[in-house]
């Protein structure tokens, strides 16, 4: 308990995750908030309108419809989140337990758990999540999924690697030959000892998720319209481009700023975490 | 008096600008030889005319087949390969050769060509996408060297027109013996001969120096260019790197018609936006549930905004084949009509509305309309679910039916009965709307047969405005065909059917 | 260490049957099958021709003999031949590979060229602004969505500085200086995240050295710090820094998917995505395969080459 007070003392002192910490809460706000802070209905499409500038009106002006950029960037966070936030979720769960199952059973179990998770990490990211899409169909859930199921090899490794090293500590081999269950070895022992790699590796890959939906929508396999999507945005936007610039830059300014905030914290949790790096 | 002709004369010019040909006449007689230089988006799929079905494959055989007769630029039938043709009765069409014609392997053209060629496309076993469009013949007979007869079993009103499509190209038997197919080697009698194919890059045809046409092609070497990112072809032409490009994204033909060294010509093309439904799911399978769709959209305004008015407002005859086509004025869904697309609704027992999912793409512009549409359909109480998927599972849901509705673009030669037939009567092969209507299939079936063109266009005057009130689908507008020429371009001619074969007049003056 | 290579490489045969598989299933799995998106939509096939189709795309055979003739082919060397284009597969692999290696190759450079001055900047300053900032430039470049990157570096040289870094694509062996020239961009907006990965393994590798005795040795017998960084400690810290832009230079043959297509290159991520759209098979499949082999290939060198650099590493 004390450790973990003294963990977040140090994080607090760590300006840098402070401010990625900043970051993120703003952007969780935002997209709580959305309906009451964007200034139109981000379906809306005004007549008349069309790929007009930055104005009073339109503050990041407007797309080919004629709906206000400003007000799609807004609800596109709600979008980015859920969808980071879930996967990631699936990506823990999926590859923590594996891991753990791999890196508590035989060597034989092992060995499958960790050559199929091989395949799946040897497999082109992107393209198994355009494979994944394919297959399902573009819907929210199965972008998460998607997304989740890329990203669990990394956790499965992580998670092993770490079990690994606590398994044949000296306290742990005592209390295993102590006739410690299986169940108890790892709540008391092994979960707590691996929660510093995996929270470091949750931060890093909720950016990543942040990118890898963005580039599913750019390649038009993301969240469906008219929910308005930053990557979806910047897909359309490349079309019309040189007329309209702002239709391109202001979700990618979105993008680029969240996952700088994930970034900077987790940067932070490895600075406070694993001293090595420091 | 003088002011009332120059009048008259600038309003001929404004007219002339608004239709079809942009491009300055020539004052003098080309410089022979030179090379153009063209942007294309789409790299083809196999040259094999018979076969291919992808629209860039088709283009490129324009330029190097010939077919028995072609469109001219008003779209009417003129003479390509056959010199003059009679039909001595509705079912038996006789065609007389140009004489001298040769393929680029230095054969002469003969009458067994034809009867190869167009009994190649109509064997089931060569899967030729144009075999639908021949009808069952009693004979094809080669009377002499330069005359062929073709004796149909039942009449066909469309079939001189469907003879002047791409893919009723006249090849040489022995190449296609010698390879199989025709899909890598390009041998035919047209303009211009493949000399150097590079995928996903260019391709480069050089004149063919004997071709039939004297004086024909202008140039000496035509080079086509694959660039998919329409800025990048916008970039071309303004970097001289390009003569002229085929564009059709909205964004960039208002970029091109800006720009002061460029000329940007466009004609309604014989296509048609539909947004088409599944007749076997409920509320769907109501008429009046589809009339109140038809009048909840404003088709002008979706043109407006899903192509940034690059389209013409049509009905279910594509408005580029002008004799048949009904004025849209004429016809139901001209204006939107909120009130009453409500009332028909809650006569349809939904006074609170109904609920379906339109099936669409990202590509093709399929994904604007879809959007636009499902936005100006909010106001009538209808809902719309957006179900986007990638291309290829698109199509198998189009293949299996398995939709409420669709957005999408129809093509169909240039007769209205190759158009509305095979979309609309019950036994035609691409109504996927699973649309049935015996009185709509006795007209489909009538004009067909009928040749009398003043009958024959009664028939489907009728069968026009019995679409729009059954309303399968709504007709949406026809897209414009765009291309855009740098200023010392000549000669070129722009075809709603946007086939290629008039840059065998176009030359660069420099 | 031989024992261990060949343990290693025996290690790879699952992997990559794995993946042979599931690519193989993935393809087949999607819906619309090759045929389908080869009639499109405004054709009506009968049967037969449907039938004569399938035997000509090979697909007139189950499932799995689809799957033991592609293998079978492979291992004899024969890649089979793409449905999209007729042409033999290793043929327009042939072509594609030298485009996206030369552009992961430049973006390697490129990286290698920001990381390596930075890196060392930080690490020697540490704890100061300048390695603060530093640091957060490399988590601004590591945020920068690629393909927004390139899409912006699009728009700003083509719109606002045209000078001929966004051109027609043309082959290194046509035009060697125009193609350097708009290779620039695309390889930029790949370098740049591999940089800010790369910085950060710098800075580590080289503060560890830093830290060690030898290094205290040189410094306490009074050389300069710049030739105490330049001379030994570098040379030490390069080695872990070469290991992470092997790995990366395997991520980025795959990963130019995107950045192919905004900048419209020829390339191999390009060609499988188009693959992919028309479902084209035996494409796809090799692809995969293909980078998936690079994939392990490399970091099995990796490995091996930690453990032939760095003796306390042992494998048994």
């Amino acid at each position: 308990m004390t450790e973990r007070r003294l963990l977040l003392r140090r994080l607090s002192r760590h300006s840098l995750a402070v401010a990625g910490g900043v970051i993120v809460a703003a952007y969780v706000l935002l997209s709580m908030l959305a309906p009451v802070l964007s200034p139109h209905d981000p379906t809306r499409m005004v007549p008349g309108q069309q790929l007009s500038g930055p104005s009073v009106r339109f503050p990041f002006g407007t797309d080919e419809y004629g709906r206000d950029v400003l007000s799609r960037v807004i609800h596109g966070s709600r979008v980015s989140l859920t969808i980071a936030i879930l996967s990631v979720a699936i990506a823990v769960s999926l590859g923590t337990g594996l891991g753990v199952a791999a890196g508590m059973s035989g060597r034989q179990m092992d060995n499958v758990i960790m050559r199929a998770m091989d395949v799946l990490f040897a497999f082109p990211a992107i393209l198994l999540a355009l494979f994944v899409l394919a297959i399902l169909g573009p819907k929210p859930q199965h972008v998460v999924l998607a997304i989740g199921l890329v990203f669990s090899p990394q956790f499965a490794r992580v998670t092993r690697a770490a079990v690994l090293t606590v398994k044949h500590l000296t306290y742990v081999e005592a209390a295993e030959a102590m006739g410690a269950t299986t169940a108890r070895l790892l709540r008391r022992h092994i979960l707590p000892n691996i929660s510093a790699p995996v929270i470091v590796q949750v931060s890093v890959t909720l950016s990543l998720a942040i990118l890898t939906e963005s580039a599913l929508s750019f390649l038009g396999l993301g969240t469906q319209p008219p929910a308005p999507s930053w990557g979806s945005m910047l897909s359309a936007s490349r079309r019309f481009m040189e007329l309209a610039p702002w239709v391109a830059v202001f979700p990618g300014v979105a993008i680029a700023v969240v996952v700088l905030g994930f970034n900077l914290v987790g940067d932070g949790l490895r600075d406070v975490l694993d001293p090595r790096l420091r | 008096m003088k002011a009332a002709r120059t009048r008259r004369c600038l309003w001929l010019v404004v007219v002339l600008l608004l239709s079809v040909s942009l491009v300055p006449a020539s004052k003098a007689g080309p410089a022979p030889g030179g090379t153009l230089t063209i942007g294309v988006p789409g790299e083809p799929v196999g040259m094999d005319p018979h076969i291919a079905t992808v629209l860039s494959s088709l283009r490129r055989a324009d330029l190097i087949y010939n077919r028995l007769v072609r469109f001219n630029d008003k779209m009417e039938i003129v003479p390509d390969l056959a010199m003059s043709w009679e039909i001595p009765d509705s079912r038996t069409y006789i065609f007389r050769l140009h004489r001298g014609v040769k393929f680029h392997n230095g054969r002469d053209l003969v009458a067994d060509d034809v009867k190869y060629s167009i009994e190649r496309i109509a064997d089931p076993a060569t899967a030729s996408p144009a075999r639908a469009w021949l009808p069952p013949f009693e004979y094809i007979k080669v009377v002499d060297r330069n005359t062929v007869e073709f004796k149909l079993k039942h009449q066909l009103a469309s079939f001189l027109s469907n003879l002047a499509l791409s893919n009723m190209a006249i090849v040489p038997k022995e190449e296609v013996e010698r390879h199989g197919n025709l899909h890598r080697v390009a041998i035919g009698t047209g303009p211009f001969m493949l000399e150097r194919w590079v995928p996903d890059d260019h391709m480069r045809l050089v004149r063919n120096p004997n071709y039939f046409r004297s004086g024909f092609p202008r140039v000496d070497t035509l080079i086509i260019r694959v660039i998919p990112d329409e800025a990048s072809l916008l970039a071309g032409l303004r970097a001289r790197t390009l003569d002229m490009a085929h564009l059709s994204e909205p964004a960039v033909v208002d970029l091109a018609a800006k720009d002061r060294d460029l000329v940007t010509t466009q004609t309604p093309l014989i296509m048609l936006r539909t947004f088409g439904f599944n007749a076997t799911r409920p509320p769907l399978t109501d008429a009046r549930v589809r009339q109140a769709i038809g009048w909840a959209i404003d088709r002008q305004r979706l043109v407006e905004l899903a192509e940034r008015g690059h389209g013409r407002v049509s009905g279910p005859i594509p408005i580029a084949i002008r004799e048949w086509a009904l004025p849209v004025g004429s016809l139901p869904y001209a204006r939107k009509d909120v009130a009453r697309a409500k009332r028909l609704l809650t006569e349809a027992g939904f006074p609170r509305g109904v609920t379906f999912k339109i099936v669409t793409s990202p590509g093709f512009r399929l994904l604007p309309i879809a959007e636009v549409i499902q936005e100006q359909l909010k106001e009538s109480g209808i809902t719309v679910e957006l179900e986007v998927l990638e291309w290829g599972a698109w199509i198998t849901r189009w293949v299996r039916r398995d939709f409420d509705s669709m957005v999408e673009l129809r093509t169909g030669g240039l007769d209205p009965d190759g158009f509305l037939y095979r979309m609309l009567h019950s036994a035609g092969p691409v109504n996927n709307f699973l649309f049935k209507d015996s009185d709509l299939d006795r007209l489909l079936d009538r004009g067909r047969v009928i040749v009398d063109f003043d009958r024959r266009k009664t028939t489907y005057d009728e069968a026009q405005r019995l679409i729009m009130e059954k309303a399968p689908f709504i007709p949406l507008y026809s897209p414009l065909d765009t291309w855009s020429l740098r200023r010392d371009v000549r000669g070129f001619r722009l075809i709603s059917s946007a086939q290629y074969y008039y840059l065998e007049e176009t030359w660069p003056e420099r | 260490m031989l024992r261990y290579v060949a343990s290693r490489l025996l290690a790879l045969v699952p992997v990559l049957v794995g993946v042979s598989i599931l690519v193989f299933l993935l393809m087949r799995l999607i819906p619309g099958d090759a045929i389908e998106l080869f009639v499109g939509t405004q054709i009506e096939l009968t049967q037969e021709q449907r039938r004569e189709l399938e035997r000509i795309f090979g697909m007139d055979i189950p499932v799995h003999q689809q799957y033991l003739s592609w293998v079978g082919g492979l291992l004899q060397g024969d890649l089979g031949t793409s449905l999209r284009t007729g042409k033999a597969v290793g043929e327009e692999i042939a072509r594609r590979l030298p485009v996206s290696a030369e552009l992961a190759a430049l973006a390697m450079v490129m990286a290698l060229g920001i990381a390596l001055p930075l890196g060392v900047l930080s690490a020697v300053r540490r704890g100061t602004r300048v390695d603060a900032a530093v640091r957060v430039g490399g988590l601004i470049g590591l945020s920068l969505p690629g393909f927004w990157l390139a899409t912006m570096l699009v728009l700003l040289f083509s719109r606002f500085l045209p000078i001929g870094l966004v051109d027609r694509f043309v082959p290194l062996s046509e035009d060697p200086l125009h193609n350097l020239k708009i290779m620039l961009l695309p390889s930029l907006s790949l370098a740049v995240a591999v940089a800010a990965v790369l910085m950060r393994y710098v800075r580590s590798s080289l503060l560890e050295v830093l830290g060690q005795d030898y290094i205290r040795t040189a410094r306490s017998k009074g050389l300069r710090d710049a030739v105490v960084v330049g001379k030994h400690a570098l040379k030490n810290a390069i080695i872990p820094v070469i290991t992470v832009l092997g790995i990366y230079f395997g991520y980025l043959l795959g990963g130019t998917v995107v950045v192919e297509e905004i900048f419209a290159i020829p390339g191999m991520g390009r060609l499988m995505l188009y693959a992919i759209y028309q479902r084209d098979y035996p494409i796809v499949q090799t692809l995969v395969l293909l980078s998936a082999l690079t994939f392990v290939v490399i970091n099995l060198m990796v490995d091996v080459m930690y453990a032939l650099v760095d003796p306390r590493i042992r494998y048994d």
